[in-house]
């Protein structure tokens, strides 16, 4: 049943995946990839407690009580908004970094990156 | 929606562990594409569709093309990406830290009452929640300012995108006349200021 620590659980799954990818990996490339997953991680994490404190879920243990103010249930969701705005932000960057090192160094492989262990 | 939520949990968990495992980098993408659409699926049960639509758009869209030019700009040979040999503690580490990860989460969501979760079904949200028009109400409403500052969030990004992509990053070396040192404008302009 589709309840509020499911999409906990699938939240966590998620996000776990996205460290390993960062952490086993040496390509750059797959390493942002990874890192938009455990962004996407907390973006589901983040709508479903927007979708719980809609329907006026409580704080603790999840019984239903007074609900938020109107006009704020889907405050949760402006977060979601927010978070994917930096991640645009933060791949854009992030990939012309990448083209500028790949220009310095002819590869895209964290190993060759070793300019400050000299 | 329970078992469209379901399957689209599986889909996600599967396409993300095929991404982070492929060698290269035109594969990760497209099972990244995969995934990026499951988890719109499941915004979209969640009663977030405006979300949905978003990250189809701006992840599907806008993302996973970027990563796509990137790779082909770039374009990696087979022995540069056959020369990704991962030290054996890479992975252990990984899956330790990624374990760790994990269980601490479903400690956290689970270690408080297991086996008391409600499904979201009895307790309905609100008519229209998530919808266009109430989000849309929501963001032009109460969040103004923030949606505004997003765009100097975007402008700041795209005027450093375009400083890095145009500066050459490689250092000039003592000795290697094949590059000339940036001319000194600042220093210039400083001394003239003060003159």
């Amino acid at each position: 049943m589709l309840s509020l620590p499911s999409v906990l659980l699938l939240s966590a799954v998620l996000f776990a995946i996205g460290a390993y990818g960062v952490i086993a990996r040496r390509n750059l490339l797959v390493m942002l990839m990874s890192i938009e997953l455990q962004l996407n991680a907390v973006n589901l994490a983040l709508a479903a407690f927007s979708r719980h404190f809609a329907g006026g879920g409580g704080a603790g243990g999840l019984p239903p009580g007074p609900g938020v103010a109107p006009g704020l249930a889907d405050s949760g969701q402006m977060f979601v908004l927010m978070s994917m705005a930096v991640a645009a932000c933060e791949v854009a960057v992030g990939l012309a970094l990448l083209i500028a090192l790949f220009r310095w160094k002819r590869s895209v492989l964290t190993d060759d990156m070793a300019e400050l262990a000299g | 929606m329970d078992a469209l939520y379901f399957a689209f949990s599986a889909i996600a968990v599967y396409t993300a562990l095929m991404m982070v495992t492929r060698r290269h980098p035109i594969y990760a993408a497209g099972w990244m594409l995969a995934c990026l659409a499951s988890v719109a699926g499941i915004f979209v049960t969640l009663h977030a569709s405006f979300l949905g639509v978003i990250q189809v758009l701006l992840y599907a869209g806008a993302i996973l093309v970027l990563f796509l030019f990137v790779i082909m700009l770039l374009n990696p040979s087979k022995e540069e990406l056959e020369a990704e040999r991962v030290a054996l503690w890479q992975p252990v580490a990984g899956l330790v830290l990624g374990c760790f990860f994990a269980g601490l989460l479903v400690w956290a969501v689970l270690g408080d009452a297991p086996g008391k979760a409600i499904p979201f079904s009895e307790y309905p949200a609100p008519d229209g929640f998530g919808s266009t028009t109430d989000f849309g109400a929501t963001i032009y409403d109460r969040y103004v300012v923030a949606f505004e500052l997003i765009s100097v969030l975007i402008i700041a990004a795209i005027a450093a995108v375009i400083l890095v992509g145009k500066r050459n990053l490689r250092p000039a070396r003592p000795g290697r006349t094949s590059e000339p040192a940036p001319p000194a404008h600042r220093e210039t302009t400083e001394e003239a200021v003060h003159a």
